[in-house]
């Protein structure tokens, strides 16, 4: 990381609430990512999570970042295969006669790249594979290529592990660690947290109730984020 | 190892085939534009459409009233023949008999009835209750069916039928009755304007002898009473009130029918193949000539020109739908386009036909333009409902991307699905269309009923029918092929 300069700040959000009606689903947040950083959003579902990820998606688009996106609800093209689906990452990076043409009859060239990604995710074998037809977990997968394919250095990511069993979701996690230079993640498994983490903030009811980094986490911290949920990790 | 090769997915290669069999009929189809000076036409036309000339009142009134009560008699009597023949549809007898009546179009049942009972009112609702019918029935068991897929009887096992269908079968069809009956009234109303084109005294009547003089204020003043009859609809149509509708209309049409039993006996007799009646006259050169003539040159030119409509109407509906659709435009292209669709698809087809023969004169180029562009606007305004249901992730590409990438892919399946209906739809209208002199088999019933050869006109039409039958089950096998919905959202006439 870097230490000379003070990092660029990526985003800056001051006291942010965002109501819907008279219901406040996110309260007085302040929350800032500088660039180089990774942050993981800890919660039960319902704390804010998904909301806090879309207001950053929006305030990037805002300030004219590039960045990579992977929603809780994957909005895949489940009729298009999963080569098409990765693809999708870099259709604004290219000419539309390219992407037309590697929709009809996918290039050479773009199979490689794509083959070569797809094997690190051990989805290689399913890259001709319409993703309507694949598991979960697979899609999931797919989900995080497409990420992986847009070659940015921000990722905004909501429960990108959900359906991956412990190998498949520590690779993942190495992957995106080795990838993007800045991310925000909402995850719900604290070991993975911590295995990425620069930053944790945990979010209770629309509020930031802990930001803190991995090593001056004590477990018992973690507990007021998942009150009142019996399954807690 | 490797991935399994990249193929291309069935439904591309579907479409290609389409496309090829489009190319090799355009090879064979007349397409020229045979007019000098078309563009001259147009502008006389377009003048004349800013200036529509309208009717003396009581003449428009009354072809009106015709039109409507001719459209709601029609409908309501239909419904109700094809909901009793839905309740036996199981029966294989009465599904190849509604295939049957619904594979001839109302023009040809009129031109039938006409040469039977002469310019009576009953010829024209013959005309559009014996098709409607059979579309009703056929209709009607899908609807049944789909919702006894849906929620399965639950009614105690040993109930009657008649307790089964008013305690089960019925509150919870009788939603999809109604709205497909009103739905159905617009295809009525236009079914009872074109009928005028054979001698019906409907807004047809006056459409024809517009175009026939040149007189295009005629015509756009009756194209706009058609649009804003088919608009009222939804002021004034209700499920309840169809009964006293019906009732006012049969009044309305009241005339008392004389008919001339030894006459009708005498044209049925006419209908029977000539062989039969006259023993000079030996089967095989006169199948042979009949073929040679026209079944085989007929059935032909449908074909090609069927084919090529086809595949245009897909390329106008996938071109225009992004205009209608919430994924690719704002609201008010949306809104103007919307406009120009609902005007594109309500003109019947065989209208636009007749303004496209008068533009480039008499080749296959008309009947393929305004079939195309008819089916094509229907196609569209499906394709964009269908499109705007779909959600999108937050980061989804814009512009062509999101047409290529998102929403195609999405829907293609579906778009497919309507096409497939579509195509018996188009073939039975490419038919037709040859009263205007296009040579597709209606050109030649048309000049059978003409010269008084009613074996020739049966003949004739029942070759229509079983070209029709035909493509309508090819159309159930691709669809079949492809795994496609059985029902597309809407099911347009």
């Amino acid at each position: 990381m870097n230490n000379q300069d003070t990092p660029k700040k990526l985003i800056s959000l001051a006291d942010e609430t965002i109501a819907y009606g008279s219901k406040v689903v996110l309260d007085e947040i302040n929350l800032h990512l500088h660039d180089g950083e990774r942050i993981v959003l800890l919660g039960k579902s319902g704390s804010g999570k998904s909301t806090l990820l879309k207001h950053l998606h929006q305030t990037l688009i805002n300030n004219n970042e590039t960045f990579a996106w992977i929603p809780q609800r994957l909005g895949l093209t489940e009729k298009l295969s999963v080569f098409h689906n990765v693809f999708i990452g870099r259709l604004d990076q290219q000419s539309r006669f390219t992407n037309l043409r590697n929709l009809l009859w996918p290039s050479q060239e773009h199979r490689q790249a794509i083959q070569a990604l797809l094997a690190e995710l051990s989805l290689d074998q399913e890259m001709f594979s319409a993703v309507g037809t694949l598991s979960g977990g697979q899609q999931q997968r797919v989900a995080a290529a497409r990420a992986l394919y847009r070659q940015a250095s921000i990722l905004l990511a909501d429960e990108p592990a959900t359906g991956l069993d412990q190998g498949s979701a520590t690779a993942l996690m190495a992957l995106i660690k080795k990838n993007f230079g800045s991310c925000v993640i909402a995850l719900h498994d604290v070991d993975l947290a911590m295995s990425i983490a620069d930053r944790i903030i945990g979010l209770r009811d629309g509020k930031i109730i802990l930001d803190a980094i991995p090593a001056d986490i004590d477990p018992k911290a973690l507990a007021p984020i998942y009150l009142d949920n019996h399954a807690a990790p | 190892m490797n991935p399994r090769p990249y193929t291309l997915p069935t439904s591309v290669i579907t479409s290609l085939l389409f496309i090829v069999s489009a190319l090799l009929c355009w090879v064979f189809a007349d397409l020229n534009v045979v007019t000098r000076t078309p563009w001259q036409e147009f502008l006389r036309m377009a003048t004349a459409a800013l200036s529509p000339q309208w009717l003396p009142w009581p003449e428009l009134l009354s072809a009106l009233a015709k039109t409507l009560a001719f459209g709601l008699l029609a409908v309501c009597l239909s419904a109700l023949i094809g909901f009793f023949l839905c309740l036996w549809f199981h029966n294989r007898g009465v599904k190849l008999f509604c295939a049957a009546i619904r594979a001839i179009h109302e023009l040809f049942w009129g031109l039938l009835f006409i040469q039977l009972l002469g310019l009576h009112p009953a010829a024209g609702l013959l005309a559009i209750v014996i098709p409607y019918s059979g579309i009703f029935a056929k209709v009607f068991a899908e609807i049944i069916e789909e919702s006894e897929a849906e929620f399965p009887n639950t009614l105690p096992p040993a109930s009657d039928k008649i307790s089964q269908f008013f305690y089960d079968k019925w509150p919870r069809i009788q939603q999809h009755f109604a709205s497909y009956t009103l739905y159905r009234l617009e295809c009525g109303l236009r079914s009872s304007t074109v009928l005028g084109f054979i001698g019906l005294p409907t807004l047809g009547f006056h459409l024809e002898s517009g175009f026939m003089q040149g007189n295009y204020g005629l015509v756009t003043a009756m194209l706009l009473m058609l649009y804003a009859l088919i608009a009222s609809i939804r002021v004034w149509a209700r499920f309840r009130l169809m009964p006293v509708y019906a009732g006012v209309a049969a009044f309305y049409l009241w005339a008392p029918l004389s008919i001339d039993g030894t006459l009708l006996m005498s044209l049925i007799q006419d209908m029977s193949p000539q062989p039969l009646r006259s023993p000079e006259v030996d089967w095989w050169p006169w199948l042979a000539k009949l073929t040679s003539t026209q079944v085989l040159p007929g059935a032909l030119n449908t074909v090609l020109i069927t084919q090529i409509a086809l595949v245009l109407s897909g390329v106008f509906a996938l071109i225009t739908f992004p205009l209608l659709s919430t994924q690719f435009s704002s609201g008010p292209t949306r809104h103007f386009s919307h406009l120009l669709m609902v005007v594109l698809r309500s003109t019947p087809e065989i209208i636009l036909a007749f303004i496209f023969l008068l533009l480039w004169g008499p080749s296959m180029l008309p009947a393929v333009i305004a079939l195309a562009i008819h089916n094509g606007a229907i196609t569209s305004h499906l394709l964009a409902r269908h499109s705007n249901e779909v959600t999108l992730r937050l980061d989804a590409s814009r512009g062509v991307n999101r047409y290529l990438y998102e929403v195609l892919p999405r829907i293609y399946g579906q778009f497919l699905a309507f096409l497939c209906y579509r195509w018996e739809v188009i073939m039975r209208e490419t038919a037709i269309v040859g009263i205007l002199g296009i040579h597709t088999l209606g050109f030649y019933i048309d000049s059978a009923f003409e010269s008084f050869r009613l074996d020739v006109a049966v003949l004739l039409i029942a070759v229509s029918a079983l070209m029709n039958i035909g493509v309508d089950e090819i159309a159930r096998r691709t669809r079949r092929r492809l795994h496609l919905a059985k029902q597309p959202l809407a099911r347009p006439c």
